[in-house]
């Protein structure tokens, strides 16, 4: 089979208040609330983002170091319809001139996920729309179609705070997993190994800004699995690699440089890690379908510099198309889940009222579950 | 306000902060449907349903002039679903809310009586409690330990003692009222008590939920304050 096709790629339009409802195709509102960000987002059928607000909760979870469920929860009702007025008022349209409402439905946090889809069930059935609950991971993984309007197949790498996956995306509905975390996400090993170094909430961010002044080399910390055939990954043992070290530094572990040095080897050994799994998972695509699928990184690690720098050079090689999500929608956000919501729509998808929320929803139903992989950490 | 507009009559009002849910339908006039939902059902998955259906079947969402809700205490996804329900349809309709108090809404559930403590049962050996005095609340919802409230209710025994926490504080021989009606119903009871008493409903963005207690969280060691040293 032949590379993807490119479809001609549209700028990404985060404010867009002069566009006209007569001129737009099918508009879609995406509610997003699985997390520790409420999010909305408006999106039509052309891939403009006409509007993209997200509410971070940072500020409430920052003196836990991590997110609180139940804060999030809270902090979700009070915001929520707010923000969808906000985007609304951004995007220049009204809650009318939406085809239909879509809204993450899992996998996350259950207090927040209730929010969002009561909230979207209560907008679907007033306006007479349809309601389309959409996977998270989905919505991650068809970003790449929204930001360049890349065709099916191609491989996903997806890698957030509670999932790491390696996935064959077939279409908008149809997910094949190659491989997965058989323990924590390699975002949670961030955060984790953050929280080691005492660099508090958010930790990926924070650990890549201090890891820009260390030594990446200084420390051999291991890259698990990486004699295992397949496609699955590991982070568990990394992490307890890091806490040993800084077991056995004793008073140095606290200096700055030595910090400095951990954090940069650290998030070495994960790009290495997920580079080298994502080899297997290029050579499983390239025997199916030959060579020049694009590959596609999405989810919160994505936003880390280091990671996506390991993952192009790695496209580069086997000569493929290298695309990952503008930094603001590598996190969670609202315009991914009204664009997973159009793809669902394309597809005459509509729920009902009654529709579930589900704490665990895996992409690819048929794959069996691995032991711990995805069960840990608040966006499990 | 938007309830006695005349091309906007119907009030819909619902429970969804104790173990069953229930919703109603109504005028100021009167209810015109109410319903509740399997004792299993879970507030998330069957509320909408539930007032999707109702509006339907007597009208249309757009005759709907009056949301009025409980807002806790109460289960806490329960309290968020009905709360964030309201004000997604206050947003689309649009209109405004009435948030009650679930004690208040149990209460007017209840026959009337000079002198009532409602008690709800909230976990962990706790309870909340309202005083009310013909059918009004002389005080606000306070949580209490099983014992505190017992305490608290023989201190004063009241003509009557309604809620499902009552049983918790094993008072003998003091007359306890079932509740009578739906919450639901209590809940369009209070509001067009309050529409009657010129109280205006509120915007959906102010309606917020009541927690009867802090979300269990600890703060990082690290960034505790440290103790207080003599």
């Amino acid at each position: 089979m032949s590379g993807a096709q490119k479809l001609p790629s549209q700028p990404i339009v985060d404010h867009h208040p002069l566009t006209l409802p007569s001129i737009i195709g099918r508009v879609v509102l995406g509610i997003e609330t699985s997390c520790d960000e409420t999010a909305v987002g408006v999106v039509d059928d052309a891939r403009s983002i006409l509007a993209h607000e997200v509410y971070s909760q940072l500020d409430e979870h920052a003196l836990y170091e991590g997110v609180v469920p139940e804060i999030a929860a809270r902090a979700h009702v009070e915001r929520l319809d707010i923000l969808v007025e906000k985007a609304l008022r951004t995007a220049g349209l009204r809650l009318g001139d939406m085809a239909a409402i879509a809204v993450t439905g899992g996998p996350g946090l259950i207090g927040g996920l209730v929010v969002g889809t009561a909230s979207a069930k209560a907008l679907a059935a007033v306006l007479g729309k349809p309601l389309l609950v959409v996977n998270h991971l989905a919505a991650h993984a068809l970003t790449a179609r929204l930001t360049d309007g890349i065709a099916f197949p191609y491989l996903l790498l997806l890698v957030s705070g509670g999932h790491s996956q390696l996935l064959a995306v077939h279409g908008a509905d149809r997910f094949e997993r190659l491989g997965t975390t058989i323990d924590d996400a390699a975002g949670e090993a961030f955060d984790k190994v953050a929280k080691m170094l005492g660099l508090g909430y958010p930790g990926g961010p924070r650990l890549e800004a201090l890891a820009r002044f260390g030594d990446p080399t200084r420390f051999d910390l291991p890259r698990p699995l990486s004699r295992h055939a397949g496609c699955d990954l590991s982070f568990s043992g990394l992490k307890t690699a890091v806490r040993t070290t800084i077991l056995s530094l004793g008073e140095e572990g606290a200096h700055e440089a030595t910090r400095a040095d951990l954090a940069a080897s650290f998030q070495t050994a994960v790009a290495d890690s997920l580079s080298a799994r994502t080899r297997r998972a290029i050579a499983l695509m390239e025997a199916r379908y030959g060579g020049g699928l694009p590959l596609v990184v999405a989810g919160g690690v994505a936003a880390n510099g280091v990671v996506r720098q390991a993952l192009a050079g790695l496209a580069a090689e086997h000569a493929m198309p290298f695309i990952a999500p503008p930094i603001t929608l590598c996190g969670d956000n609202g315009a991914m889940v009204a664009w997973a919501g159009i793809e669902r729509l394309e597809l005459g998808a509509g729920d009902p009222l009654d529709s579930l929320t589900r704490a665990r929803w895996p992409l690819d139903m048929s794959a069996s579950p691995r032991i711990g992989s995805g069960q840990k950490g608040a966006k499990a | 306000m938007p309830s006695t507009e005349p091309d906007r009559p119907l009030i819909v009002a619902f429970d969804c902060t104790g173990d069953t849910l229930s919703a109603c339908l109504g005028t100021r006039e009167g209810v015109l449907v109410a319903a509740t939902a399997a004792e299993d059902a879970n507030a998330a998955e069957a509320l909408m349903p539930l007032l999707d259906r109702m509006v339907r079947a007597h009208g249309k969402w757009s005759d709907v002039g009056l949301v009025a809700l409980t807002i806790g205490p109460g289960g806490f996804t329960g309290v968020r679903v009905g709360v964030a329900t309201a004000r997604a349809l206050s947003l689309a309709l649009p209109c405004s809310l009435m948030p009650i108090g679930t004690l208040e809404a149990i209460a007017a559930c209840l026959p009337p009586a000079p002198d009532l403590w409602v008690v709800k049962d909230v976990r962990r050996g706790e309870v909340v409690l309202q005083h009310f005095r013909a059918g009004r609340p002389s005080g606000g919802p306070e949580l209490s330990s099983v014992d505190a409230a017992r305490f608290r209710v023989l201190a004063n025994p009241p003509s009557q003692l309604g809620g499902d926490g009552v049983a918790l504080l094993d008072l003998g021989g003091i007359k306890i009222e079932a509740e009578g009606v739906p919450v639901a119903e209590g809940v369009w009871r209070v509001a067009c008590r309050q529409l009657a008493e010129d109280r205006h409903p509120v915007a959906g963005t102010a309606v917020r939920p009541f927690y009867q207690r802090a979300p269990d969280a600890k703060i990082a060691q690290r960034l505790r304050p440290p103790p207080d040293v003599d």
